[in-house]
């Protein structure tokens, strides 16, 4: 019987090669599904005997490189085969990017957890450190991703591609305090600051993804007590994949009475919030699923001219995404389904906002690797939304005290579909060239928008690359502004249009890249027009009529790695030149409050601002300094003021928009970290951080007399402090 | 002449197991020369074999060594080609990671997979720095896996050494404890490579503990300790690079400093 399976065998013969055509040493050649087979030689040859008849799968292994497969009909003795291996779209089970053109801007992929809670005066969190690369406008404190002269809604942040609803803990107008997202629960991060991708839309300015940790390989315990609160984590290995729990209570109120500021909150911001991450992987790929709530509220006091009182600001909300992430061979593709929810309420005087929003959303990708030279990524995306907004407006002056509130309660629904497709093309060895179009439309506006986006990347040589990129980047309205608008018939639309449509951005942007050895060096000069921008102030909505124009030029310099070189850091310098439309508070002669339409420079137009940070490791103590200096924000100043209609108070006419500028912006952050391991496998770190170093008043903007006729600077609020905590970490 | 096709045929149609371990025995040389030689090609041949085995009688431990030769290319390509470095590395971690969830191991190689396992961690953090935050914790943990299932074994004990001398002591790093854990490893390394000669446990380890040693001892300055264990390294494995422009370099440069000091 054996004799005759040897009679009846076949030997399989032929050569492995790249791409390229040359050939593959070492790798392995098999009949799929049996044990039969060889490694090539050092030519790429190989020869062995199948038992198979009729025809087999023959299928060639390397690591790195797709596995190649050709069935062959096994009709004589010997039948030859020759496979081709192309390198893999996926390296060590990622989904990998390779020579992303569009990967120009402040992108900032590699910054991981221990550079973020090794930050100083980033507070632990995510979008305070990322605020430290070019591009990001960040003076004082705050989160808020003000990307090159764009307004904070103008950033979409994705989680495993579902877009956040609410990127921020603490809103306001200036973003909010915090991101809503741990650094910890993160893997890595990508930050674009102009002229992205076209798999990326509803985002003016810029774009920030965030990809969640896959399952745990160990179980761990991290619990974590400081002067703001506390948190639990738990990493649980489960079967071949694992689930991530972390749960946090923030409660900062002994943090403002340790740093003597304990009546600088009405109501002390606090937080509670939680979190489960599962993952799996599954064949050729893996699933996830996230979970998150939180809730969160403050209180302070505002004294204004005509009126004192408390701004208060609860919120709500949740997010349940599933994604699927699959690479075989020469595809990979990603599916995404999330629901997110939030609601909240802010008051102030008699202004009272009550948003509430839903969105349940879906996006799929698949990308192609067609050739050596060719890669194909084409995907679409689609989201049914609902926002009801129930709110009480004062018109024209939000701190008018004889103001009748305008009650709104509107509920808008909308559905959103998006496509993209792009074409990655290598034309010679060093110049790649992408091309994509992306396509989208909105219930709730008027129209469709088409953006097209291309990108060149040339390499000058083994470390440098030049980028040039630019494109057309729509953003629709937020639906709760659409809510306003079709609320608030009588508002001043003084370019009055019939619809709202979507707000636009044309980007152009130019930089250099250089890398070399531990030292990463990057310039980028951008230009950017605004369109259709729509147009709001204290809740009354003017229309898609504002327009507006950015540029600027972003130095960045990055050396080290806090995990593993004793030296490392980096320093960024911005310099931006930004004017927008916005809303001017006037009066009639008779005292009654107005608004006129302007254009000039947005309060976050900061034209030239500068951080470095620097850490060092000293033993078991991780030491950081973060420096920044910063031209002063621009403001809009009383220029006089009118007695209103019944003599009550003055009614405040505006000057030029950010016609004024601030005092510089000076700012020094120090941290200290000390690790202490305590047994094996749990550790214990103990750290320390003072924000404002020097304690230096920089200044926040003005404040007036009641009739508007004396002027002085408003101190920023956040003066020295100190910030001490433990965390233990046990892992098995 | 039929005896003989139906002998070949014996061999080729239908592989036996102890064919196999030829087999095995074959690439485990083929793996220990390109050690020895430290040529990628002979390591890359030794990989590709051992994957052939992987479905075989001897499938576990043809998987471990299939890791042991991603753990050798992972330092064979450190300095050329970081990236290849890093996907070896990360293979055979994944690769051990998938045998050390099986409960049916053969004897001894539970301990063995966890320390090699716990060592590509190591070798991964050591090519990218920035991953200490998330396979940290995982290579103690495996580390210690390691040590709870064979506290005797010596590459446990190698590999444990390596890991508290190459981990800054505020990550819990230990140079003292990693210089008494080498001592320990090359005084059990003799016994342990002669009872294992003809079975397929592993015998790595053994010039490399040498060789750590010596460093241990150059760390902390003292020439005179190190040069026993640098000399013993270089004998057992002349064609080191670690030891012939690293350790040996450093040795050299101490020993003059100290001549001209005096």
């Amino acid at each position: 019987m054996l004799a005759l399976v040897f009679v009846l065998s076949t030997v399989l013969t032929g050569v492995v090669t790249d791409g390229d055509g040359v050939p593959m040493p070492y790798a392995t050649v098999r009949v799929a599904g049996t044990s039969e087979g060889a490694a090539t030689d050092g030519q790429g040859a190989f020869a062995f005997r199948t038992a198979a008849v009729g025809s087999a799968v023959v299928e060639a292994q390397f690591l790195g490189y797709a596995p190649a497969r050709r069935r062959v009909a096994l009709d004589a003795d010997t039948v030859r085969v020759d496979l081709v291996l192309r390198e893999a779209l996926t390296s060590l089970g990622r989904a990998v990017v390779s020579a992303d053109a569009f990967t120009s801007g402040a992108e900032v992929r590699g910054l991981d957890a221990l550079d973020v809670v090794t930050t100083p005066g980033a507070a632990a969190d995510l979008f305070g450190a990322i605020a430290t690369f070019p591009g990001v406008v960040s003076v004082d404190k705050g989160a808020g991703l003000f990307v090159r002269g764009g307004d904070v809604a103008e950033t979409a942040v994705l989680l495993d591609g579902a877009r956040l609803l609410r990127p921020y803990q603490f809103e306001s107008p200036q973003g909010g305090a915090r991101s809503s997202v741990s650094p910890w629960l993160v893997r890595g991060t990508r930050f674009s600051t102009g002229a992205f991708s076209a798999r990326y839309g509803d985002a003016l300015s810029g774009v920030l993804t965030l990809d969640s940790q896959d399952e745990p390989a160990t179980p761990s315990q991290t619990v974590d007590l400081g002067l703001a609160g506390a948190s639990l984590g738990a990493d649980v290995p489960v079967g071949t994949g694992g689930v991530r729990l972390a749960a946090t209570q923030t409660l900062t109120d002994a943090l403002f009475a340790v740093n003597g500021r304990g009546d600088a909150f009405e109501t002390a911001p606090r937080a509670t919030a939680g979190s489960v991450v599962a993952s799996w992987p599954v064949a050729d790929g893996r699933v996830k699923a996230v979970v998150q709530a939180r809730r969160d509220a403050l209180a302070v006091r505002v004294e204004e001219p005509s009126f004192s009182g408390v701004y208060e600001s609860a919120a709500r909300d949740g997010l349940a995404l599933v994604e699927w992430t699959r690479a075989r061979g020469r595809w990979a593709s990603g599916t995404t389904l999330s629901v997110a929810r939030r609601d909240g309420e802010q008051t102030l005087g008699a202004l009272r906002l009550r948003p509430e929003t839903g969105r349940a959303a879906v996006r799929a990708w698949a990308e192609h690797e067609a050739s050596d030279r060719l890669r194909l990524h084409v995907g679409a995306e689609g989201s049914l939304r609902r926002a009801r907004e129930r709110a009480a407006i004062p018109p024209g002056d939000l701190f008018d005290p004889s103001a009748v509130p305008v009650e709104i309660d509107q509920t808008v629904r909308g559905r959103h579909v998006g496509g993209w497709a792009e074409a990655e093309a290598q034309l010679s060895r060093r110049v790649v060239v992408v091309g994509g179009l992306r396509g989208d439309a909105h219930s709730a506006l008027a129209g469709a928008t088409l953006d097209p986006r291309a990108s060149v990347l040339v390499a000058l040589d083994a470390d440098t690359q030049l980028r040039l990129a630019g494109g057309r980047y729509s953003q629709a309205p937020a639906l709760s502004t659409v809510a306003r608008w079709r609320a608030d018939g009588d508002a001043p639309r003084e370019a009055t249009r019939d619809a709202l449509r979507a707000q636009r951005a044309d980007h152009l942007v130019a930089g250099v890249l250089r890398r070399r050895g531990r030292l990463t060096l990057r310039a980028e000069a951008y230009a950017k027009r605004y369109r259709a921008l729509a147009v709001e102030r204290s809740g009354v909505v003017y229309g898609s009529v504002g327009t507006g124009w950015a540029r600027g030029l972003d130095l960045f310099a990055r050396w080290g790695d806090v995990a593993s070189d004793r030296v490392s850091g980096w320093t960024s310098v911005s310099w931006l030149d930004a004017r927008r439309t916005g809303v001017r508070r006037d009066a009639s002669p008779d005292g009654t409050p107005t608004t006129r339409l302007d254009t000039g420079r947005p309060s976050f137009g900061v034209a030239l601002s500068a951080d470095a940070v620097g850490k060092v490791r000293v033993g078991r103590v991780t030491a950081a300094l973060r420096g920044r200096l910063a031209a002063g924000r621009p403001v809009t100043a009383v220029e006089r003021a009118v007695p209103s209609a019944d003599g009550d108070f003055f009614v405040p006419v505006d000057g030029p928009l950010g016609g004024d500028t601030l005092a510089p912006f000076a700012r020094l952050d120090a941290s200290l970290s000390y690790t202490l391991p305590v047994a094996r496998g749990a550790g214990l770190v103990l750290y320390g951080a003072v924000d404002n170093l020097l304690d230096r008043a920089n200044a926040a903007g003005y404040a007036y007399s009641a009739d508007y006729a004396e002027r002085t600077v408003d101190a920023s609020p956040f003066r020295r402090s100190l910030y001490v905590g433990a965390t233990l970490v046990l892992s098995r | 002449m039929r005896f003989s096709v139906l002998l070949l045929a014996l061999v080729l149609a239908a592989p036996s197991a102890a064919a196999q371990a030829d087999a095995l025995t074959r690439a485990r040389q083929t793996l220990d020369a390109g050690t020895a030689s430290e040529s990628a090609d002979s390591l890359l041949a030794a990989r590709a074999s051992l994957s052939l085995l992987a479905d075989g009688p001897d499938a576990d431990w043809a998987t471990y060594y299939a890791a042991l030769a991603d753990y050798r290319l992972a330092y064979a390509f450190w300095g050329a080609d970081a990236e290849r470095a890093q996907r070896h590395a990360a293979a055979g971690a994944a690769a051990l990671e998938a045998l050390r969830a099986r409960r049916d191991l053969a004897a001894g190689l539970p301990a063995e997979a966890a320390a090699l396992h716990s060592a590509l961690i190591g070798a991964q953090i050591g090519l990218d720095g920035a991953r200490a935050i998330d396979l940290g914790p995982a290579s103690q943990a495996t580390l210690a896996d390691a040590v709870r299932l064979a506290p005797e074994n010596p590459r446990v004990l190698y590999v444990q050494a390596v890991s508290l001398l190459s981990t800054p002591p505020e990550w819990g790093g230990d140079p003292d404890a990693g210089e008494a854990a080498l001592r320990r490893a090359v005084a059990l390394f003799d016994a342990r490579d002669a009872a294992d000669a003809g079975t397929h446990a592993p015998r790595w380890g053994h010039s490399e503990a040498y060789a750590w040693l010596g460093m241990a001892a150059l760390m902390r300055g003292d020439a005179d300790a190190a040069r026993g264990p640098i000399e013993t390294a270089e004998a057992m494995s002349p064609r080191s690079a670690f030891v012939r422009y690293k350790l040996r370099p450093w040795l050299d440069s101490l020993t003059a400093g100290a001549a001209a000091a005096q």
